[in-house]
């Protein structure tokens, strides 16, 4: 399946994988100020656990936590599964099992929250339930774990955030 | 008539299971509202119910557990812990004073991580 890239972006061979060509970006998403990568079906399979969890997710009623929650709301179910389409994209070389987020869990105010997990860093990326983004990032490479957290971030933000950590 | 609640007083949550890491430990999204703490949260007193009668106040008790923490950790984070009962709930309390606190999502982090899943044991689960 032919992936549409932008013209400015030079796209390469990443692999041959059954019969079939993966034309993908390269690593430097950082370079893009626009989150405008269009998504390659082919490599979705490598998400898919991901999207199962969402799809259970936005399934959840009101008051799925008996403290009255409120069920994920479409814009934050519909830009969390936007953002984990592009993933196989901006991350071609990493296995189904370094991509796939740790966790995925619903927040109350019907938002969601996905996190990764790696020795070196944690990511928890919440898509608030006004489809906002923000996240923490834990940093475990030193000898103290470091807190960051930042709020109104873009997805870019958080492919930037993930290259640092994925490719550590 | 209000109880003081001691810094070495647990505290439960319920947690529904589909807040659980894969791992059996709490995530952080359990204590979250719009990116930050939730400025309310709901607990019950552990001296003045049991973990049964606590997990007992849902329709559908299998779908969750019942987390426990001591009054000390959300108080050593800056938060405040109050008795507040409920009509149908002696024990109910709250933690409060959330909303401006720096640092929030690193908040709600350490309380996950200082939650232990203790209801229902292991053993009860597997049968």
């Amino acid at each position: 399946m032919a992936t549409t890239t932008p013209s400015y972006h030079k796209t390469k061979i990443e692999s041959v994988s059954s019969g079939r060509i993966y034309r993908a970006r390269s690593f430097h998403a950082s370079k893009y100020s626009h989150f405008t990568i269009s998504n390659n079906i082919d490599s979705l399979w490598k998400i898919q656990p991901a999207l199962d969890n969402l799809k259970k997710i936005s399934l959840l009623p009101n008051n799925w936590d008996s403290y009255g929650a409120e069920c994920p709301s479409t814009l934050a179910v519909e830009n969390a599964r936007s953002f984990l389409f592009k993933l196989p994209s901006y991350f071609p070389y990493l296995s189904p099992h370094e991509i796939n987020p740790f966790t995925i869990v619903p927040v109350c105010d019907g938002g969601i929250q996905i996190e990764w997990r790696n020795q070196y860093a944690e990511i928890e990326l919440e898509v608030e339930s006004d489809g906002k983004f923000s996240y923490l990032l834990i940093d475990k490479s030193q000898k103290e774990r470091v807190f960051l957290e930042k709020h109104g971030v873009v997805p870019s933000d958080i492919i930037k955030l993930l290259e640092k950590v994925f490719y550590h | 008539m209000l109880e003081t609640i001691l810094d070495e007083d647990e505290l439960y949550r319920r947690l529904p299971l589909i807040s659980l890491n894969s791992d059996g430990t709490v995530n952080s999204a359990a204590f979250k509202l719009r990116g930050k703490p939730d400025p309310n949260i709901s607990v019950d007193l552990a001296r003045l119910t049991t973990p049964q009668e606590s997990l007992n106040r849902v329709v559908n008790p299998n779908n969750f557990r019942l987390g426990a923490f001591l009054a000390n950790t959300p108080r050593n984070l800056g938060l405040t812990v109050i008795h507040d009962p409920l009509d149908d709930n002696y024990a109910h309390s709250l933690i409060k004073d959330n909303e401006n606190i720096q640092n929030s999502k690193a908040l709600c982090r350490l309380l996950a991580e200082s939650t232990k899943v203790i209801f229902p044991p292991d053993e009860a689960i597997a049968d």
